[in-house]
């Protein structure tokens, strides 16, 4: 099968039976396919990643609802995810978040790790 | 509880560099769009529930579903070697990441073509869903890893590649749902896309301005790196 057709077998399983929960449609055609088990670990993962996109989704949408900005949402979700680690650890967590994006941006202007720290 | 870290300045300081480094790479990534790369040749076969993925409010739940089908999709063509894209990374996060960047670029140039956003919105919505990703993926990542500062960002970096190689792997997502909806939608979302890349082009000129610097600097620390002496450049 290609991917236009595996792609193809999803979306119209789905358009077929869209009250029907996305998560058994997937499992249904992955079966079908015969995909590993490996497979199936990762279609779950993503999906479960992908649940808690719409989750952390929903709560910037309620942040700005009460008239949060971005940013206070972006630290009260920080403040959360490291509650009960040290100070120590926390301050990492937060540099390393902020590192990963600001790598990205760098990257996509070609400056390659690492740059002047002085700078 | 006054000095505890996020009270202080220092986690003030983390929220608007992150909030500003969000911006400047969704405004770089977003400026390589090309409405006239994605429209693909042949005949449209729309489905219904890409046009109500496309129709319904950016705010809500209504997204999941599709996007999880794409990352289903993309995984068992991984697995069956027909991926018919480069995709260095596919990892759960990296296929997670793609799928939900790309498709929330099609809604926002959709929303954006049909003015149902104004254009100056467009970034901001997008920036919205990276801040988004991000803190979702750090969720599902912190409690398995080492606390520190490399080992943190290496978890998240798939979530940001290097602007030019994201836009690659959101492309081939982008031009498959353009043959999935009317002729007319079809014809909606490059212009749509366009505009998007347009407001980013603008958003990013500051950083591509410094760009130069940053540029220099870092050649300057590799250099001295190498020769262990300031050589004043």
């Amino acid at each position: 099968m290609t991917y236009n057709e595996i792609m193809a077998a999803l979306l119209q399983a789905y358009e077929a039976h869209p009250e029907m929960d996305v998560e058994k449609i997937v499992a249904q055609v992955a079966q079908e396919l015969g995909a590993s088990e490996n497979c199936m670990n990762s279609i779950k993962a993503s999906l479960g990643l992908l649940d808690e996109m719409q989750e952390k989704k929903s709560s910037l949408e309620a942040a700005h609802e009460e008239g949060e900005t971005t940013k206070k949402w972006i630290l009260a979700e920080t403040a959360k995810l490291t509650e009960g680690r040290t100070d120590e650890e926390k301050a990492a967590i937060a540099e390393g978040i902020a590192k990963a994006v600001d790598r990205g941006v760098l990257q996509s202007i070609g400056v390659d790790e690492p740059t002047n720290k002085e700078g | 509880m006054e000095n505890e870290y996020i009270y202080s300045e220092d986690f003030q300081a983390f929220g608007d560099k992150l909030k500003n480094n969000l911006s400047q790479y969704v405004s770089l990534e977003t400026a390589l769009l090309d409405g006239n790369a994605v429209v693909g040749e042949g005949e449209s076969a729309p489905l219904n529930c890409v046009q109500e993925f496309l129709d319904a409010p950016l705010v809500g739940n209504k997204d999941s579903a599709l996007k999880k089908l794409f990352a289903a999709g993309i995984a068992l063509a991984k697995d069956s070697g027909v991926l018919p894209f480069d995709m260095p990374d596919s990892s759960p996060k990296a296929i997670a990441s793609v799928v939900d960047n790309s498709l929330t670029q099609v809604k926002v140039a959709y929303k954006a073509a049909k003015g149902e956003i104004p254009a100056e919105e467009m970034v901001d919505a997008l920036v919205d869903h990276a801040a988004v990703r991000t803190i979702a993926i750090a969720n599902a990542v912190i409690d398995n890893v080492e606390a520190t500062v490399d080992v943190i960002s290496d978890a998240l970096s798939v979530a940001f590649p290097p602007a030019a190689l994201a836009i690659q792997l959101s492309k081939p997502i982008l031009k498959y749902v353009l043959t999935l909806v009317a002729p007319k939608v079809k014809e909606a979302i490059p212009v749509g896309i366009e505009k998007a890349s347009r407001m980013a082009k603008e958003a990013a000129r500051p950083v591509l301005a410094k760009s130069r610097e940053l540029r220099a600097k870092a050649k300057n620390y590799q250099l001295n790196a190498v020769y262990g002496q300031n050589r004043g450049l």
